[in-house]
């Protein structure tokens, strides 16, 4: 299905004001200083998040700023307590920001309910995690389904979408296993057939690679690229790891909760081969090929 | 999500812990099947208690008997006028005197030349005309007999179902078994003998005795004497209706005055001034037997009725179900609480799988529902082997005879025995525990119930979990 153009493009400031279903801070300060970004697919805007410890204020984001184009893949690298989980949960919906808004699409989704978040997660976002997160009571197959399953598709067809999805990351023999017989590097291929099965339009990995080895975590790399590359699809990697930073077309840095570094950068050129079962794999997602990109205040269904 | 699916992932979540599964459902069967026991129990008892009662007699009747004066050592009269004022309370169906009398020796003769008698006196009852119709007796053939007030016109009796064969044959000396003749009753009820006399077709005559032979103060009086109906067995009416012989009470006296007259015997006054010995009274209902014989007692008389027995039967049997059903209640209880124990535990370990179902857009509701099935489903699944659990148990405890309730058994015989057999239905043999199909079904749904309650709290504390508990490091 094609998609609708108006859906994806940047949020005006003024516009957005006017778009229905949309809540704008009204308060909300124009972008200060520094040079003018262009408009994102993921608009992050003044974001400030403080986590209260007791009577004791802790900032762990200042004032962020970010603007992420559709497509690009971007590495959110810092080291431990730098604010780059508190980020991703931010832009992912995870958590309220205590100032500032991130807007996916036209969506400002630190403005959304829960199920309405949940509903917007459901057919935008992807999800890669560092302990891959499988469910230990499902097999891969039904794990991949999984989002699908939420959504309400029909059995049949999640299944072969979710079969297909395997295929494409090598885990065919594997589908019907439970996560705790498969190695940590299947796990998270499973994981990332998980995350691009329903091709939502931005996949957050949070520290993908982080309990892999080398030669995994090169072979995870490099189809998590090939998949978004595929299918223009924007991906945000979170990670401490500068080697993954390479595949990456625009490295972020943070420190502290604050953005010191933003560098585009040409990413690692190679990224390994496709699998035939990869290269077929458009065909082979009807479900995939469904998601819209609306406001989702409409979206009430399942 | 579609509810299959959710079904199917609750399903999933319950086998993977199967352990876990099954003793908690373990739990609710325990409970279950306690509950059904007991209510099986109590649908028994209720059951036997109505078949004892019934065997004892009839539930609407009281029996007043005359000590002579009341409680207050006040001499009263039991007499027609007070059977006439007891007629009136509100609630009375019929109220007559049962009279035995007391200066009476005569027969009644049949058969060729007065070939075979009867002895009357023993087994003769009077009772007001009016009330024969409304003692409950089953009339086989005939009618009621009624008041005979032309001393030279035939008595109008009733007869017990076996009166006939009192008869006995004279020309037999008392040692010779042929002088008498018992009913013969076959393998399917039947009579197969016949008496020595016809009640419908022979004519029969009453002489009474002389009180001295030969004397020339004594005379015989004689009546003719007419059968108007023969009424069925049945000793919760009384053994009369077996062998013995209801007049009218007017009848009975004129016939004992006659004789006393004959036989100069004066009138014993103490006993004309206290009345009747025994009246029996029918009321309405069950329901106004209390009022009634308040009401009785108020006037001085002892009563005695199967209230009197009904009530501490019914009052014990209620104390038994009560203290069973609090049994089956705390186990139930024990059982949710295991529920929802096995639901949070449940929960806390499934935190992150919470969260990363919220991270992959799990709606909240579809995680409560999921959570509220499983333990649903625990609880039906309790429901379902408890009532196979509690089928078992009540067959065994029903070929066992095992008794629950300790003295009830006791009750059994005595007031079986009370009954003389005469019940249609023997208690003692009735089931200890009866399971109906209502209460199968009552009891599953029941279960299932308590499983979804003690799901509730769990499952709304599984729909807080913060999706970030995907996103943790351990």
């Amino acid at each position: 299905m094609e998609l609708q153009k108006d859906d994806f493009l940047p949020a005006p400031v003024i516009a957005a004001e006017e778009t229905v279903g949309l809540e704008i801070d009204k308060n909300e300060k124009k972008p200060l200083s520094g040079p003018p970004q262009k408009r994102g697919f993921v608009s992050v805007r003044h974001l400030r998040k403080v986590y209260r410890i007791g009577d004791e204020k802790v900032v762990a984001l200042g004032d962020i700023n970010l603007e992420i184009q559709q497509g690009q893949i971007v590495c959110i690298i810092g080291t431990s307590g730098s604010g780059k989980s508190t980020l991703l949960n931010q832009l992912a919906g995870l958590e309220k920001p205590t100032k500032g808004s991130v807007y996916i699409g036209n969506t400002n989704i630190s403005r959304l309910d829960e199920n309405r978040l949940a509903s917007f997660r459901q057919r935008h976002l992807g999800f890669v995690f560092q302990s891959y997160n499988l469910l230990p009571t499902l097999s891969a197959l039904e794990n991949v389904a999984l989002p699908m399953i939420f959504r309400g598709v029909p059995k049949s067809k999640r299944d072969k979408a979710a079969m297909a999805m395997l295929a494409a990351v090598g885990l065919k023999k594997r589908a019907h296993h439970r996560p705790t017989q498969m190695s940590g590097g299947q796990q998270q291929r499973a994981g990332i057939a998980r995350a691009f099965v329903t091709r939502p339009k931005v996949i957050f990995a949070d520290e993908p690679t982080g309990n892999l080895d080398t030669k995994t975590t090169i072979s995870i790399m490099q189809m998590m690229v090939r998949f978004a590359r595929k299918y223009h699809e924007t991906l945000v990697i979170v990670t401490h790891d500068p080697e993954i930073a390479e595949y990456a077309d625009r490295v972020v840095t943070l420190i502290d909760g604050a953005i010191t570094s933003d560098k585009e950068q040409t990413p690692i050129y190679d990224v390994g081969e496709a699998s035939p079962e990869e290269t077929l794999l458009e065909e082979a997602l009807p479900v995939a090929a469904e998601p819209k990109l609306q406001g989702d205040a409409e979206e009430s269904n399942q | 999500m579609k509810i299959s699916d959710q079904i199917s992932m609750c399903l999933n979540n319950l086998l993977h812990r199967k352990m876990r599964t099954i003793l908690t459902v373990t739990g609710v069967m325990v409970g279950a099947c306690l509950v059904v026991i007991v209510v099986s129990l109590g649908i028994a008892m209720s059951a036997q208690q109505e078949a004892v009662l019934q065997s004892m007699g009839d539930l609407t009747r009281i029996t007043i008997y005359n000590y002579g004066s009341s409680s207050n050592g006040e001499q009263i009269a039991l007499d027609d006028d007070a059977v006439a004022a007891i007629a009136k309370i509100p609630g009375v169906d019929v109220a007559t005197p049962i009279y035995q009398p007391r200066n009476l020796a005569a027969f009644i003769y049949g058969g060729k030349e007065e070939r075979y008698s009867m002895r009357l006196d023993w087994n003769v009852t009077g009772m007001y005309a009016e009330a024969f119709p409304k003692m409950g007796f089953e009339l086989l053939e005939g009618t009621w007999p009624e008041y005979q007030p032309n001393q030279k016109k035939p008595i109008s009796i009733l007869v017990g179902e076996y009166t006939a064969f009192n008869f006995e044959d004279t020309k037999r000396k008392e040692d010779d078994q042929r002088r008498y003749r018992w009913a013969e009753i076959n393998e399917d009820g039947e009579v197969i003998n016949t008496p020595f006399v016809n009640f419908n077709k022979d004519d029969l005559i009453l002489h009474t005795e002389k009180m001295e032979e030969d004397s020339p103060d004594s005379t015989v009086v004689t009546r003719e004497i007419k059968v108007a109906g023969r009424i069925k067995k049945d000793y919760n009416k009384g053994w009369e209706t077996d062998q013995g012989i209801y007049m009218d009470i007017g009848d009975l006296k004129a016939l004992e005055s006659a004789y006393m007259k004959a036989n100069k015997i004066k009138a014993d006054s103490s006993r004309n001034q206290s009345g009747y010995n025994q009246v029996r009274v029918y009321v309405h209902s069950i329901d106004d037997v209390d009022s009634v014989d308040a009401a009785i007692k108020d006037m001085g008389f002892e009563t005695e009725s199967l209230e009197s027995i009904r009530k501490p039967m019914q009052d014990s049997v209620k104390q038994q179900q009560l203290f069973l059903g609090m049994l089956g209640g705390v186990s139930l209880l024990v059982a949710a609480i295991g529920i929802t124990n096995t639901m949070f535990m449940s929960i806390y370990e499934r935190t992150r799988e919470i969260g990363v179902m919220k991270v992959l857009g799990c709606k909240v509701a579809n995680i409560r529902s999921v959570f509220l099935m499983e333990a649903g489903a625990i609880g039906f699944l309790g429901g379902i082997a408890g009532v196979l659990l509690s089928l078992a148990a009540s067959a065994i405890i029903n070929y066992f005879k095992l008794s629950f309730s300790g003295g009830n058994q006791n009750n059994v015989y005595m007031y079986g025995g009370f009954g003389r057999g005469g019940g249609s239905v023997d208690p003692s043999a009735m089931p200890v525990s009866v399971i109906p199909l209502w209460l199968v079904g009552a009891a599953i749904v029941f279960a299932t119930l308590v499983g979804l309650l003690s799901g509730v709290m769990p499952a709304n504390r599984a729909m807080k979990i913060s999706a970030l508990e995907a996103i943790k490091h351990e």
